[in-house]
């Protein structure tokens, strides 16, 4: 079951992340995706993420589609015009990509590739905008389109990036795009998300329109915890997790534990979840086989 | 106004390596503010060559650089001078060099990098405001250019690094659509913004522009 059926049918969501290899090799990620794959109910594949160079999100897309399992590629304005884009999106179709995660796109100066030309000549209010064009059977300029894509269209949120009601701004524009789902950046405490909610149900619509998956992101270490702190803007992890961490003497399993208690915490305001392990598929696997026996297989509703 | 820096002096040296006699032209307009190509600055460039062993035979601030009137009254009073010459360097930003270098069939040096067309905030510090893009949007942003002052040049932005009014790109930075949503709240125009969507004319800005003035 693929995240538009999961979300429609309202059973708590899983997605994972992987990122295409700098390279031609991606037999390892594909082999990480394939053992997850009747688990979750997508993938996301991420696009030059960071403004680090790697092989095109298109390609991994297809690889996993070939292998039954239902990617969300990702998409940045960053390194394409809208010509770009707009052929992109159609490929994604051609090769059986339904689902897609509209992005503006990280700074080019946080890369490898810091004197590349940085495009912007979209951002993800007007990309989400454009998939819904070509879903109308047109493209930017007018024109009718031979054979139309159908996308299922996803964009970002971060909830604790300050001030909130910015942040609500920024996310209803996106709705009234055309975003049918959203992932948030990373939550480590349940307030966070909460204000935002709130926010947004005061100032505009439902927050049921927002489909919303957690961000949630295992941690390894206090020190890791220090770091995400200072450089990650609106991520804002409590004294008391980094605490836990610090006087743990298994930091790896204590995070896995917190970020489970994280999940159970957050599911009144939330549809799910967006699992960016980065690499650590020890916990990865463990988080997912937790939500599938405890959350989703008594069949309790997100 | 055009703001200009100094090219490194390990470029320079390695410009004017090549040639042993210079005519030194600087600009009385913006390089003169930024203190990158007026008198003061042609003066001790001179000096700098002259101890360098190397042969000046004259310089001159033109008011504006990149006036071809100018540039062509100076050639012709200057015409012996700079004949002797086998450079001329120039001190102003890009327009004047072109100038000078569209008259001349000498090499033309360019001393200075250009980098923004700006303000001045007070005679030490200019900041760059304008793009020059050619589709203005000013009326919607409460008077601040987003596609200047946003480092990716966002129409409909914040993007999502945005944070306590910080840009992600540079944390001393404001974020620019944070300044205009602060503004446009305290206008309570935030319903425009609600309701931007827009998608840049790039064609507005398709170089190399020309201006024609009709004559009435």
């Amino acid at each position: 079951m693929d995240i538009e059926e999961s979300l429609r049918k309202k059973i708590f969501t899983v997605t994972a992340e992987l990122a295409p290899v700098k390279g031609t090799d991606l037999s390892y990620v594909v082999s990480e995706a394939v053992k997850i794959k009747d688990k979750i109910h997508g993938i996301n594949i991420t696009d030059n993420q960071r403004a680090i160079m790697r092989s095109s999100p298109l390609a991994l897309s297809r690889l996993l589609v070939e292998k039954g399992i239902s990617p969300i590629c990702q998409l940045t304005c960053r390194d394409r015009n809208r010509l770009a884009l707009q052929s992109d999106l159609l490929a994604l179709s051609i090769l059986g990509v339904k689902n897609i995660l509209m992005l503006t796109g990280d700074t080019i100066s946080s890369g490898d590739h810091p004197q590349a030309k940085a495009v912007f000549d979209l951002d993800a209010i007007t990309l989400i905008a454009t998939a819904k064009t070509l879903i109308s059977g047109k493209d930017l300029a007018g024109k009718d389109l031979i054979g139309k894509p159908n996308f299922f269209i996803g964009a970002a949120v971060n909830p604790g990036a300050e001030p909130k009601e910015l942040q609500v701004l920024q996310t209803v524009r996106k709705i009234e795009a055309g975003a049918e789902f959203f992932q948030t950046q990373l939550i480590f405490d349940k307030q966070v998300l909460e204000e935002f909610i709130n926010l947004f149900e005061k100032e505009y619509i439902s927050a049921e329109k927002l489909n919303l998956l957690a961000g949630i992101f295992p941690l390894k270490s206090s020190k890791q915890a220090r770091f995400f702190n200072s450089k990650i803007p609106g991520v804002k992890i409590p004294d008391f997790i980094v605490e836990r961490l610090e006087s743990s003497a298994d930091p790896e399993s204590e995070g896995i534990e917190i970020a489970w208690e994280l999940i159970k915490s957050l599911r009144p305001f939330i549809r799910g979840v967006h699992l960016m392990t980065m690499g650590n598929n020890r916990a990865l696997e463990k988080l997912i086989d937790r939500i599938n026996l405890e959350i989703i297989k008594p069949n309790v509703s997100g | 106004m055009i703001g200009t820096s100094n090219k490194d002096i390990a470029t320079i040296k390695e410009l004017i390596r090549p040639y042993k006699s210079f005519f030194l032209i600087g600009c009385g307009d913006c390089a003169t503010v930024c203190k990158t190509g007026g008198e003061d600055q042609v003066k001790q460039f001179s000096g700098y060559l002259e101890k360098d062993g190397k042969k000046v035979n004259g310089w001159a601030v033109l008011e504006e650089a990149c006036d071809l009137r100018l540039a062509k009254k100076l050639f012709r009073e200057q015409e012996s001078a700079i004949n002797k010459s086998e450079a001329i360097l120039v001190f102003s930003c890009g327009s004047g060099v072109q100038t000078v270098a569209e008259i001349t069939e000498k090499k033309v040096l360019p001393m200075l990098d250009s980098l923004f067309a700006g303000g001045i905030e007070n005679l030490s510090n200019f900041r760059e405001l304008c793009s020059v893009c050619g589709d203005c949007m000013l009326d919607i942003t409460a008077g601040i250019c987003p596609v200047t002052r946003c480092p990716k040049g966002l129409v409909n932005g914040p993007c999502g690094g945005s944070n306590e009014g910080k840009c992600e790109e540079n944390t001393e930075l404001d974020c620019a659509w944070y300044l205009i949503y602060s503004r446009l709240k305290q206008r309570d125009e935030i319903g425009g913004l609600r309701k931007l969507r827009k998608i840049k004319n790039n064609r507005a800005n398709s170089k190399p522009h020309k201006i024609k003035l009709q004559k009435k």
